[in-house]
């Protein structure tokens, strides 16, 4: 039959042409590879598209990591950073940016993203000094490991292809992509759908709650500053896990911790990358609880051998150990190796940082506080009021009263901070007006508008943050959104 | 580099590209390049194991040269048991060390002693129990003179690591491929494409089907003890198909890589499940192994030739070690010598082959059940586990069907892609010359319907990612 077919039966037709066989012309390879090609093609735009309209999308609830770069991005196009922290988990929840700022009267921004590594920062590093000129990069020092992102499974490299992800200079992703993942996952890395698209059979609500997203075409834009903090931890250390750090002992052995060569190499491409932008490297290593930890020597001399040949400055938070500032609330409660700080330890660790640029390294920073827009920009934000008087014609926030004393107390400013979902009461207390030992508490005989009526009540304060360098000791209260505070009559320590 | 890797996506098309390119223009020039090509596939996973395909490559060439050049019998025996001890020697220090330790440790426990055996660190390299057969066939058909050896080492080095087939099969003899090394390469755009196809066909049956499979198979043969009735049947069914599909979807990707560079590969599966008889599933399984074993260790032991008992004894022999074949454990030994039986007692006691179409239906269920049972201990890691399993199995417990990681939906659509599987091997049955030609030549938009379907089937239903194991299951053997 075949060879049959393979001759035109012309003698039927009435032609006097010689039977010749009908073979089909040869096509060439390339004819393959170019339907290939558009075959490929097509697919991948299918790809493309349900990875633009999100549907394969993790929960954003919580991606921090994405915010961080949206908003470092924007917060660039008009104002630069003057110190950039990268690192992981321990950076991001060890400092507060904009408690930093205040303190250093400049911009600082926390670009750390979770689980990752010291490769992962220098090219976070590399990016961040592409769009903006810092004058001090500050990089944590948990990430300086054994790890190699060659090897990273499930839950580091999902952390990685977030990180990755976040960045949007293409050209520096392109050459990172190597270094940064195996060559299995380069498509992943570039494709939310190829990742997650078990989601199918393992999240389905995900996807149902994504597709109502990419339905709702006007989203509402976030307007806030946002500087890269995340605060994952808001309690301290509970007594059951002193009790167990009594009965069972530090969960971490300085002297297991190691260094390999390829995170030697980064640490030191760190530094280059750094002097090659005149920007002042500085390598900080955030604390855990000084009893989380054992043997912490050997572990300060293995990461000492890697930074000590670099000549970058390196500040160790958790040698020497300054038990009265990092107290147990500042870490989270766990005895999981990897213990983090909390929102207080965040703010202290700030604070502590701040000291060491200005005082010890003697950083030359801009002075932006002396200016409109910088004070315009942070008026208000965390770390602004214990640094900065509020302003007279203050529109958001109410301004109580200024400069006035009380039973001794001299109080510099009292004002109702306008939050969203809260006002708050902030009660600045100058320094050395009171008691040598400051009170953990004061309470105010406060007139209030709650609902049409007006109560005069008792406002116990309680005191944020007793570290130096403020020139005030903090009170706060939160107050109900729809309370209002009117005036204060009376002052008095508890 | 697993086929079901874009590392491999990536390597395939690079090398398609300079292959038909650049290295086709001479005969020579392409085969260095197939070697080359390959030696990086291979050295992928661990260039220092490339020692040892060097080693079998060059002791079967040598020793093939020697016997077929030397007329005297004894020292025509003599090369042969000298590549016989090399090749089998690499394949028994590398797979079979620890577990004849271990047996013999064991043996000495039965007589009260209590020495113990810590086992040794040896690595097991990818394939060796293919290339290493693969080599051995080519040795010993010089000596049973029925191929002529190769004068042209790259070609043979290149023959015995041929990327596509190299870790897992066809078990190829040289007969078949060797000479394709020496023909120059036009390129087929029929076949071309028809490998295209086998390569998405073969994803897809790995990607989606047996992949996941395997979460269920997983759950259950990870916590023998504790799962009982339905869902310990469900996952013996289930793994009688995921080992069908994962094989077979290696097979069918090897053969329409060869076809890409114009090389012609042997079957491998032919719809082993619609056998009626144990004959026939052998004739249709692993087909490359079966013919290995059946010529080079079947026949020689006497076939069928020596009457009916040894026919058996023969067959059961041949099954046993080809159950070792496959794993360094008990459990396999056992594997093969059940499916001996299977094959002497059913075929040959009860001559099972009926002729009506209930009784084929019959036949054909009993041959894939017996088979099933006995793949038990082919999954099972113990033979403990082995035997806990077979206690376990039954049709009760329903209710614990959907707790080994599938829910509903998923457990369905496992079903239907099980189904369909099935429908499709039915339906192609003795027609699959008129529907490959119906195919491929005369519709073009059902074709391209099924290239996008397969294709975006397997991106978006697939099992794959991070935290997925997607080895082929014969990768470790």
């Amino acid at each position: 039959m075949a060879k049959q077919n393979m001759y035109s039966n012309n003698k039927a037709k009435g032609k006097n042409i010689q039977n010749k066989p009908v073979t089909k012309a040869k096509r060439p390879w390339w004819v393959l590879a170019i339907k290939f090609l558009f075959l490929f093609a097509v697919v991948v735009s299918i790809v493309i598209y349900t990875d633009a309209k999100g549907y394969f999308e993790p929960d954003q609830s919580n991606n921090h990591t994405t915010r961080k770069w949206d908003s470092f991005y924007k917060f660039t196009e008009k104002d630069t950073v003057d110190v950039v922290l990268v690192g992981n988990s321990h950076c991001y929840a060890g400092v507060n940016p904009k408690n930093l700022s205040a303190a250093l009267g400049a911009n600082c921004f926390v670009l750390a993203s979770p689980s990752t590594t010291i490769m992962d920062s220098y090219y976070c590093l590399k990016e961040a000094l592409e769009r903006t000129h810092p004058t001090v990069a500050i990089i944590e020092t948990y990430g300086i490991s054994n790890s190699v992102n060659h090897e990273l499974k499930a839950g580091g490299l999902s952390e990685q292809f977030k990180s990755y992800n976040a960045r949007k200079n293409l050209p520096m992703k392109l050459a990172s992509m190597p270094v940064l993942f195996s060559p299995e996952y380069y498509i992943p890395a570039w494709s939310k759908t190829i990742r997650n698209h078990d989601f199918i059979f393992r999240d389905r609500k995900q996807i149902e709650r994504n597709i109502e997203q990419s339905q709702h075409k006007h989203r509402k834009k976030d307007n806030r500053l946002y500087l890269g903090r995340f605060v994952s931890f808001t309690t301290g250390i509970e007594d059951s896990t002193m009790a167990k750090y009594d009965s069972l002992g530090a969960p971490v052995d300085g002297t297991k911790r190691e260094v390999n060569n390829e995170n030697i190499k980064y640490v030191q491409k760190i530094v280059d990358l750094c002097r090659e932008h005149n920007v002042t490297p500085v390598f900080v290593t955030l604390p855990m609880y000084y009893r989380h930890i054992e043997n912490y020597p050997a572990w300060k001399k293995t990461v000492a051998s890697v930074l000590e040949p670099t000549g970058a400055a390196w500040l160790d938070l958790q040698e020497p150990y300054d038990t009265a500032t990092f107290d147990r609330n500042c870490f989270e409660n766990t005895m999981d190796p990897n213990q983090h700080m909390t929102y207080t330890g965040s703010l202290r660790g700030a604070y502590k940082i701040a000291h060491f640029l200005v005082d010890s390294l003697k950083v030359d920073l801009p002075k932006r506080n002396k200016t409109t827009h910088w004070n315009d920009l942070f008026y208000g934000e965390e770390g602004y009021f214990e640094n900065y008087p509020s302003r007279d014609n203050d529109a958001t926030n109410v301004l109580i009263f200024k400069n006035k004393a009380f039973n001794g107390i001299e109080i510099a400013d009292c004002l109702m901070i306008k939050g969203k979902d809260r006002n708050t009461v902030f009660v600045k207390v100058k320094k050395g007006t009171a008691n040598a030992t400051p009170a953990n508490r004061i309470r105010l005989l406060a007139v209030l508008q709650y609902k049409g009526h007006r109560i005069n009540t008792n406002l116990e304060c309680a005191r944020q943050l007793d570290y130096d360098p403020f020139n005030h000791y903090l009170y706060a209260i939160p107050l109900l959104k729809e309370a209002e505070l009117l005036d204060v009559l009376e002052v008095t320590e508890l | 580099m697993l086929f079901n890797s874009f590392s491999f996506g990536f390597f395939l098309i690079i090398t398609y590209l300079l292959y038909w390119l650049i290295f086709n223009r001479n005969i020579k020039v392409r085969n260095l390049f197939i070697l080359a090509a390959s030696y990086f596939f291979y050295g992928f996973w661990n260039w220092k194991l490339l020692i040892l395909i060097v080693i079998v490559s060059a002791t079967d060439f040598i020793f093939g040269a020697l016997v077929h050049k030397e007329e005297r019998t004894a020292r025509r025996k003599l090369y042969l048991a000298s590549a016989l001890i090399i090749n089998l020697g690499i394949l028994g220090f590398f797979k079979y060390c620890n577990f004849f330790i271990d047996s013999f440790y064991s043996l000495l426990h039965l007589f009260g002693s209590s020495a113990s055996f810590t086992p040794l660190n040896i690595i097991l390299p990818v394939g060796i129990s293919f290339y290493t057969f693969q080599g051995l066939s080519y040795v010993l058909d010089i000596y049973y003179r029925k191929f002529e050896p190769t004068k042209d080492v790259v070609a043979f080095f290149a023959f015995l690591s041929f990327f596509p087939q190299l870790i897992a099969g066809p078990i190829e003899r040289a007969r078949d491929l060797l000479p394709q090394f020496s023909m120059p390469k036009e390129f087929d755009y029929d076949s071309a494409r028809k490998g295209l196809f086998l390569i998405a066909v073969g994803l897809f049956k790995k990607i989606v089907i047996a992949d996941r499979l395997a979460i269920y198979v997983d759950s259950v043969y990870g916590n023998v003890a504790n799962v009982h009735g339905l869902p310990a049947l469900m996952a013996a069914v289930f793994f009688t198909f995921q080992l069908y599909l994962d094989f077979s979807a290696y097979s069918q990707i090897a053969i329409g890589t060869a076809r890409l560079f114009g090389f012609k590969l042997s079957t491998n599966f032919n719809k082993p499940y619609l056998a009626t008889s144990f004959k026939d599933f052998w004739a249709r399984w692993h087909i490359t192994l079966t013919n290995w074993f059946r010529d080079y260790l079947y026949f020689p032991l006497g076939g069928n030739r020596k009457g009916k008992i040894r026919t058996y004894i023969n067959v059961i022999i041949v099954f046993t070690v080809s159950g070792l074949w496959h794993g360094a454990s008990w459990n396999f030994v056992i594997w093969g010598f059940l499916n001996g039986i299977f094959l002497a007692v059913f075929d040959k006691a009860f001559h099972l082959n009926p002729k009506n179409v209930l009784a084929k239906i019959g036949s054909c269920l009993f041959v894939t059940a017996m088979w099933g049972l006995s793949l038990v201990f082919f999954r099972a890691g113990t033979f403990a586990d082995a035997l806990t399993m077979f206690g376990n199995l039954g049709f009760g417990n329903a209710s614990d069907l959907l707790n080994h990681g599938f829910d509903k939906i998923e457990f369905n659509f496992t079903l239907c892609l099980l189904g369909g599987l099935m429908l499709i091997e039915l339906l192609l049955k003795n027609r699959q010359e008129k529907v490959e030609d119906f195919f491929f030549n005369k519709f073009f938009p059902l074709r391209w319907i099924v290239y996008f379907t397969l294709i975006l089937a397997t991106i978006y239903l697939g099992v794959y990612g991070v935290g997925s194991d997607n080895t082929f299951i014969y990768f470790q053997f």
